[in-house]
């Protein structure tokens, strides 16, 4: 009966092949502007890091001055780099990462390889097991490097695979910008999206070349390749810039349970008010901000308005097509309702008659999918070209495809239900009569 | 095998109400061939609509084969319809787009039989209405007269004990309808029951019985002297 019934649906579609190709056109169209601009919002807006998404809290002080801000406005996205030592020095019980984006020269010891400005991070030891990076070779470095600055370095995968090809990287010398580092650890780079630690220099970017002490660059002097904001302006070089109110470091801590992060709240609410007592923070010394990894992908617009739009837009796009799809599909149900009539006059119920047309329906749900994925595809294949940083994030994969097809085969049934009821109810003697 | 009881149907809009029948009364017995006939409007084939199951009457009595279907619902109907009762219309009412075999196949896929009974079904009829050879054929690759004699074989496949014909012979010339007459004949002889709605009197009389209809009322019940004699010679 199966077979009958979706043979019977597709002969339906044929028969009137132009108002068939409009509802497969009306509604993989709606599909593709649904899924294009809804899969950005997916993927920007997922858990990047899920196992430790909770635990993970990126820190906020307000340092900020009262000149043309507001008591209502977040604290700064970033710490200066008094606030961010005294932390790691006030609690070294917690699992703290402070860290600046830098980019160095890599200068290969082999002229087989040209030099190329590569993107590091220095941080503290702690960043790679709160990230979950998992090394390959070697491990993180010891807390005396990090209190003594040591010349060491963690490496990618892909670097140590540029640098030494089949050879292990653990043991071997980095040059960059002059100065030789040990290499200590080499870790597979993370497939992530969302570059987690650090938003704040735009949140989908490659994953860093290496990672070094913090305490290594300062003692080094190298500036930050990353946002530095000031509202304040300090003399001296990178000496005064320590010293200064220009906020230029992430500061994360790992948290266990609830009452971990209420103890560390009370921490830099203390913090601040004995700063405030000080003569810092002028604004408030209230305004501060432990932020778990999802609060702090939307306090930082990881999805922007724009895109939210536009998804919504997408979505009303569809919603529109399947209004449309479904004065088309009651258009051709009713101009096939003879043929119902007939099958009525030779045994189908009313229930075989809507059946039979949500077959159809069904049939068209499949044809829409296809020509939707086709349709999603060309529209990523666009915003890829258009905007070179969403290479990773408009791509199309099975799980998307899966999620397409049954947006299509849901729409499709939707928009007939109402066109294959009315058609099931129509007297046949009337639809026989009017032939 | 057929017997209405005072049967009325009344067609309601909101300015207006059209009585199509009023208060049919008839019996027809198993094994008979009966023709109606009437002027165009006078509601033979919304008597005929109704006892094939396609309408509802508005009152009145109406049982089928002993089943009172006044007080079926639209599925036990339908399944009604499929099990005891044939339809042949004036335009034939295939479906362009099946073959000859597929055509015939239809109520039997309602009926649910399995695939060889279906098989058997539809080659013993198309051998019965002579079109033994045109299995794999589209209606529209048939005559008028062979597009009738599949509809005729599409009836005869569900083995109806009800055969309702609307104007069979309407859009056919004489020599293709004198044949499908003689079919018909053939089947009736076969204990089919057939009711066939005509205005072509010539035709009529070749029932066994011919009911008149004017104005929704039965005004007329006589027996055809001709289909007497053809049945004695």
């Amino acid at each position: 009966m199966w077979h009958f019934q979706f043979e019977s649906a597709w002969r339906s579609i044929c028969r009137f092949p132009v108002l068939s190709a409009l509802i497969v056109v009306a509604i993989a169209l709606g599909l593709a502007a649904t899924m294009s601009t809804a899969t950005i919002v997916w993927r920007l807006g997922a858990d990047p890091i899920p196992t430790k998404s909770r635990q993970l809290f990126y820190v906020m002080l307000d340092a900020w001055d009262t000149n043309g801000y507001s008591e209502a406005l977040n604290a700064p996205d970033q710490l200066t780099y008094p606030d961010s030592m005294a932390l790691l020095r006030s609690r070294p019980d917690v699992k703290q990462a402070a860290m600046y984006r830098v980019a160095l020269a890599l200068q290969p010891d082999t002229l087989e390889l040209a030099p190329k400005i590569v993107d590091g991070r220095a941080t503290t030891r702690h960043f790679l097991p709160m990230f979950e990076y998992q090394m390959l070779e070697g491990s993180t470095w010891t807390e005396s490097d990090d209190r003594d600055g040591t010349a060491v370095a963690v490496i990618a995968e892909s670097l140590r695979r540029t640098l030494f090809g089949d050879q292990p990287g653990l043991g071997k010398e980095l040059v960059l910008s002059n100065k030789r580092y040990k290499i200590i650890g080499v870790y597979q780079e993370p497939k992530r999206v969302i570059r987690v630690h650090d938003v704040t220099n735009g949140a989908i970017m490659k994953s860093e070349d290496f990672f070094f002490p913090i305490q290594t660059a300062v003692r080094l002097e190298l500036e930050t390749s990353g946002n530095t904001n000031c509202w304040k302006g300090y003399e001296g070089g990178f000496k005064g810039k320590q010293l200064s109110e220009c906020v230029w470091l992430q500061h994360w801590v790992e948290l266990s349970d609830q009452s971990a992060v209420a103890d560390f709240q009370r921490h830099i609410d203390s913090y601040a008010a004995q700063q405030k007592a000080l003569g810092r923070f002028p604004r408030t010394a209230e305004n501060n901000v432990l932020a778990d990894v999802l609060t702090h992908m939307q306090l930082q617009r990881v999805v922007s308005d724009d895109q939210r739009m536009a998804s919504w837009v997408g979505i009303g796009f569809l919603l529109v097509a399947i209004i449309n799809a479904t004065c088309l599909l009651l258009a051709k149900f009713l101009r096939g309702s003879h043929t119902a009539a007939v099958h009525r006059s030779l045994g189908a119920g009313r229930a075989d008659v809507f059946r039979l047309h949500l077959i159809e329906a069904f049939v068209i749900g499949l044809m829409s999918a296809g020509l939707g994925v086709l349709f999603t595809w060309l529209a990523m294949l666009g915003m890829r070209w258009a905007q070179a940083d969403l290479q990773e994030i408009a791509v199309l994969d099975v799980r998307l495809i899966s999620i397409l097809v049954a947006i299509s085969l849901t729409a499709s049934l939707l928009a007939a239900i109402v066109p294959a009821w009315r058609v099931s109810r129509l007297p046949p003697a009337a639809s026989l009569r009017m032939n | 095998m057929l017997v209405l009881q005072d049967l009325s149907k009344v067609y309601r809009t909101n300015v207006v109400e059209t009585h199509a029948l009023r208060e049919v009364s008839l019996q027809i017995n198993a094994g008979e061939f009966v023709s109606i006939t009437g002027p165009s409007g006078s509601g033979k084939t919304t008597l005929l609509n109704i006892i094939g199951l396609l309408e509802e009457a508005s009152a009145g009595g109406f049982s089928l084969d002993g089943v009172d279907v006044m007080r079926l619902n639209d599925d036990a109907r339908s399944s009604l319809r499929n099990q005891k009762l044939g339809f042949v219309f004036q335009s034939f009412n295939l479906i362009n787009d099946l073959n000859v075999a597929d055509n015939i196949d239809v109520p039997l896929r309602y009926r649910r039989l399995p695939a060889a009974e279906r098989k058997r079904r539809i080659s013993e009829s198309l051998e019965r209405v002579g079109l033994g050879g045109r299995v794999n054929h589209y209606p529209n690759e048939l005559s008028g007269g062979q597009q009738q004699r599949v509809a005729i074989a599409r009836a005869l496949a569900g083995e109806p004990k009800l055969l309702l014909a609307d104007e069979p012979t309407g859009n056919l010339d004489s020599v293709m309808a004198r044949a499908t007459m003689d079919l018909l004949e053939e089947v009736n002889r076969g204990g089919t029951t057939i009711v066939m709605v005509t205005h072509d009197t010539e035709l009529a009389r070749r029932a066994k019985r011919n009911i008149r209809i004017v104005d929704g009322q039965v005004v007329d019940i006589m027996r055809n002297s001709l289909s007497d004699d053809r049945a004695n010679s």
